[in-house]
């Protein structure tokens, strides 16, 4: 086609040739004349590109294949746009997909268009903002589904943990029974992958003939190797289940919260009290479905066509409330409290999406829902995340544009049209958006196909629409970037261009430098923030015990919630069975692991401190309950004391670390110093008085100081067994005595202390690294931010730097100039962000949790300082590598163009 | 760079070359010699707008091109007015006939 209309031309230009001499005139003069009149060829035949429409398809082709050569040509930069947008694009797409699926799309499982609601029951103290779930009584869950007016079907369920036993295959498994009512997949939407699920409950039918289930996709991998199960049977709390279905692989119940284990299993709730007596659950399991008090049931229903959710929850207030006023007072909670606190019922209907967890409030941004909250918050962090990428693009690009202008002039000058260029530069900037966006959509789908194996993450999955969305995004921001400069650029038409004057250079890189000051603004505090994580993380790490302990000592988790019998009952078949332990041979020592009670906040009495200065700090500890004879099964020394001395009445004797008494007493005896306990009310609990120092070198956990509570008798849910050879060797025989001594009891993995560091040690370490890489990110991308503003202004001010270098600046001076500049941006970003940074921390101090509080004890300014320091250094190699290129601008070549 | 001597009406290039080739088909270089000779030397194409022109027609299927030798003994594209083309000419020729008659009988007129 090109060949052609170039073949046509030119026979064009031959024929007028031959005219003009036949007409008289040399060939020479007629050959340019014939060129004068036919005007510009390549004009002519780009107008006649335009005009045959096939034209544009080829010539972007061409355009392509041009933009691969120059990629080819600048590696570097081009690879540094794909990878920040590659990031960027990832990272929005990450964020998005959670969103979309936790706020936009049902459970998985449930299909797309059927229209479920959930049913939810909510409660608080009438002086507190905060809702709590409140779960249907089984009348009230009755009643609902009577309201035939708003809805066309409604189901409930009640969760409760079951042990399943299947000879040869689980052996006495935890898992989470649903009791469902009637047609409870049909409601769902959801059909059994296998089998024929749940039949309907016959009236008067005797349970025996009741008692089926339908198990979880996982159950039936793990279990049965997806074997065919239909009509086998399990054993669930000794109770015989037929099987008759497998849920499908994505559906694992409806509600988040309930979808964490792989092992479910959906059964009538007729069998619930067959299953709960064979437990021998302590309350009368008949009573739950009649009392109002019982609170129990979820419900999730479908709404009548034209039905709002609005009205729906207007009809379901009304049974809620009924159901409240049958309800028994409520009992003051705790000893102190003079009254019963006043409690505000209410109910609602909501839609039922991803993350719908029962009663804490739906994912529509309401004020005091924390995780609404954090899907806000994390929303705007992507948009963030996602604007300083645009913003680093559009530095690259336009750097990269302003450094080809030479070659553009070119272009215009061999008569190629505006629009030519500009699409051509255009046709680059999207081809690398395409690229960095198929690269960034790939890194995302592998992470959520990662995730998609995490349980609670499972509702997480990679989509096809957030896919779609991300391209555009990526698309949308490859042409705005690509736009500005190429219009910059093509700007002012071929002289301007070729003379190479600067451009309205001051403004676009005044907003350039905005940008870069507001990222490294951004970027300490997020540093700081993750290494004060990592510190904490590095810092729970215990310390290896001494003389291979680790490898001595099993830990044994036994519940007993799920063993038949009374309290008393319960206690004596656990001491039986310690003792059996505790005698049988190889083992030396059983003993309760401690238990944590909490955190306190104590502070030594003033009469009881010494002349050490910081004796009159409030130290807040993690308290836990200590049984005689665990430091020495542990093989931690005392180094002061008696191993534990019994509480008395008034007082409560404790064990300190070495550190804190050290820090509390200095070289003073702590022996028998008083500790007062400080309430969040600031009222004085009881005393603690020091019996014991323990060497805190051995123990550790978490950051803040532990304090052991001295009792002499314990009962927890875990004993630690010391044996005299490495451990591993006892397990079969102590399972043995776990499976005779508690009939019913689940079986817990057992495991050495080893084997749980070990364990801690290789989640930890993945945190850390995790964490490092996000901080190394973060890092990147600000540092390419700070490298394009850099690179830009080098290329605006080429001709300065020339003139500079004409009159006798040295090559030293000009790096100087651009690196001092470059560098002061980095400060004044640090310092704007010095002051988030402190607030971040403070924000983290306050936010102590149970589980532990984030270290905040090295010195902030100190880590601030190495944090500033490393960013500093970045953001000078970034700045560097640009400001030693304007030392390379040859002074005749800029200045030519005057 | 226009030689025109006379600016052609906006649109009517369109209906010089259909009603040209429909006369007889012929290449490119050829028909901008005939539009000069026949309008006796008042209308003048340029290369850069003849061309753009012949491949829009061709583009919508109102002529084709097609490669021949002439009788110089000259590879040439040959362009010739389709069916659609043809049908095209008449409606422009009618249109441009009662435009002309309009703007004749408006200069008359006043």
């Amino acid at each position: 086609m090109e060949r052609e209309m170039h073949a046509e031309m030119q026979l064009h230009l031959d024929r007028h040739t031959d005219l003009l001499v036949a007409r008289g005139m040399s060939r020479v003069d007629a050959r340019a004349a014939a060129r004068r009149e036919f005007g510009n060829v390549s004009v002519h035949q780009e107008d006649a590109r335009d005009a045959r429409g096939v034209g544009w398809i080829e010539s972007i082709g061409a355009d392509v294949r041009f933009a691969f050569r120059y990629f080819a040509r600048k590696p570097l930069s081009s690879a540094t746009i794909v990878l920040v947008l590659a990031f960027g694009i990832a990272g929005y797409a990450a964020v998005f997909g959670l969103l979309q699926s936790a706020v936009m799309r049902p459970p998985p499982g449930v299909p797309a268009d059927v229209p479920l609601v959930l049913l939810r029951g909510k409660v608080r103290q009438k002086d507190q903002p905060a809702w709590w779930p409140q779960r249907f009584s089984y009348p009230e869950l009755r009643e609902m589904t009577e309201l035939r007016s708003v809805f066309s079907v409604v189901t409930g369920w009640t969760e409760s943990n079951v042990v399943v036993d299947i000879p040869g295959v689980l052996d006495r498994a935890t898992a989470q029974a649903q009791f469902v009512t009637d047609g409870f997949f049909s409601v769902v939407g959801v059909r059994p992958a296998v089998g024929s699920g749940l039949p309907a409950t016959v009236a008067g039918a005797p349970v025996e003939s009741q008692l089926v289930g339908v198990i979880s996709y996982p159950m039936w991998e793990d279990a049965f190797g997806r074997e065919d199960v239909v009509n086998r049977t399990v054993m669930v709390n000794g109770v015989a289940v037929r099987i008759v279905g497998v849920a499908p692989p994505e559906f694992n119940g409806v509600l988040a919260h309930s979808r964490g284990h792989r092992l479910t299993m959906w059964l009538p709730l007729a069998t619930r009290s067959a299953i709960r007596a064979g437990a021998g659950g302590n309350r009368s399991t008949a009573d739950a479905l009649s009392s109002a008090d019982s609170t129990l049931f979820e419900a999730v229903g479908r709404l009548k066509p034209g039905v709002s959710t609005e009205q729906a929850t207007a009809a379901v207030r009304v049974v809620a409330a009924r159901a409240v006023s049958q309800m028994a007072p409520p009992r003051a909670v705790g000893p102190t409290s003079a009254k019963p606190p006043t409690l505000v019922y209410d109910a609602e209907v909501a839609r039922l999406r991803g993350w719908s967890v029962g009663g804490s409030g739906e994912l529509g941004l309401s004020p005091n829902d924390p995780v609404s909250a954090l899907f806000a918050l994390l929303g705007t962090v992507a948009t963030l995340l996602l604007l300083v990428v645009c913003a680093n693009v559009a530095a690259l690009v336009v750097s990269a544009a302003v450094g080809r202008r030479q070659e553009i002039a070119v272009r215009l000058s061999l008569g190629a049209s505006r629009t030519r260029v500009i699409r051509q530069l255009l046709t680059e900037s999207t081809v690398l958006a395409a690229i960095g966006g198929a690269l960034g959509l790939a890194v995302y789908w592998g992470v959520i196909a990662a995730l998609g194996q995490v349980p609670y993450a499972a509702f997480f999955r990679p989509d096809l629409g957030t896919v779609a969305f991300s391209m555009c995004v990526a698309l949308g921001t490859g042409i705005l970037c690509g736009l500005a400069p190429a219009l910059h650029a093509t700007r002012g038409g071929v002289a301007v261009a070729l003379k190479d004057t600067e451009m309205g250079a001051t403004r676009r890189s005044r907003l350039q430098h905005l940008f870069v000051v507001a990222q490294v603004m951004f970027t300490q505090p997020l540093l700081v923030v993750l290494a004060l994580l990592i510190g904490t993380v590095v810092n729970e790490a215990t310390i290896p015990l001494p003389n291979g302990i680790p490898d001595h000592v099993l830990r044994l988790v036994v519940d007993m919630t799920l063993t038949p019998g009374t309290d008393t009952q319960r206690g004596a078949a656990l001491d039986r069975l310690l003792r059996r332990i505790a005698e049988s041979p190889g083992v030396e020592t059983v003993l309760p692991d401690p238990v944590f009670v909490g955190n306190a906040t104590i502070r030594v009495r003033a009469e009881d401190r010494g002349t050490v200065a910081g004796a009159a700090a409030t130290v807040t500890s993690k308290m836990e309950v200590v049984t005689p004879g665990y430091f020495d099964l542990m093989g931690v020394p005392l180094v002061r004391g008696s191993d534990v001395t019994p509480s008395s009445d008034t007082s409560v004797t404790v064990i300190i670390g070495s550190d804190l008494a050290r820090e509390l007493f200095g070289d003073a005896d702590p022996m028998g110093r008083r500790f007062t306990r400080i309430s969040p009310s600031q009222t004085a609990l009881r005393d603690l008085v020091v019996s014991g120092v323990y060497d805190s070198k051995y123990i550790d956990r978490g950051n803040s100081a532990l304090v052991f509570r001295a009792v002499t008798k314990l009962r927890g849910n875990a004993y630690l067994i010391r044996a005299t050879a490495p451990a591993t060797d006892l397990v079969d025989s102590i399972r043995g005595m776990v499976r005779e001594e508690l009939p019913s009891a689940p079986i817990a993995p057992l495991v050495t202390l080893a084997q749980i560091e070990t364990q801690e040690t290789r989640s930890r370490k993945a945190l850390e690294a995790g964490m490092a890489v996000c901080g190394g990110l973060i890092l990147l991308l600000s540092s390419i931010g700070l490298y394009g503003a850099v690179a830009l202004g080098v290329g605006q001010r080429r001709r300065e730097i020339g003139i500079r270098m004409a009159l006798g600046a040295r090559a030293g001076q000009v790096v100087a100039l651009f690196y001092g500049g470059g560098v002061r941006l980095g400060i004044i970003g640090l310092a704007l962000g010095l002051p988030i940074s402190l607030a971040s921390v403070a924000l983290l101090k306050s936010s102590t949790t149970t589980s532990g509080t984030v270290d905040t004890s090295p010195s902030v300014l100190l880590i601030g300082g190495v944090i500033g320091g490393l960013v500093m250094v970045v953001a000078s190699v970034a700045t560097l590598i640009p400001a030693t290129r304007a030392a390379r601008v040859d002074p005749v070549a800029a200045l030519r163009s005057e | 760079v226009s030689h025109a001597k006379s600016p052609l009406l906006p649109g009517t290039l369109e209906l010089i070359v259909l009603q040209l080739l429909q006369a007889e088909p012929t290449n490119g270089y050829d028909l901008s010699l005939r539009i000069q000779t026949i309008s006796k030397d008042v209308l003048s194409v340029n290369a850069g707008s003849l061309y753009p022109a012949l491949y829009r027609l061709e583009e919508r299927g109102l002529i084709k091109g097609e490669w021949s030798n002439t009788s110089a003994g000259r590879h040439a594209k040959v362009y010739s007015v389709t069916k659609a083309g043809h049908k095209q000419l008449i409606d422009q020729r009618d249109a441009w006939r009662r435009f002309s008659g309009a703007l004749a009988a408006i200069l008359k007129a006043t």
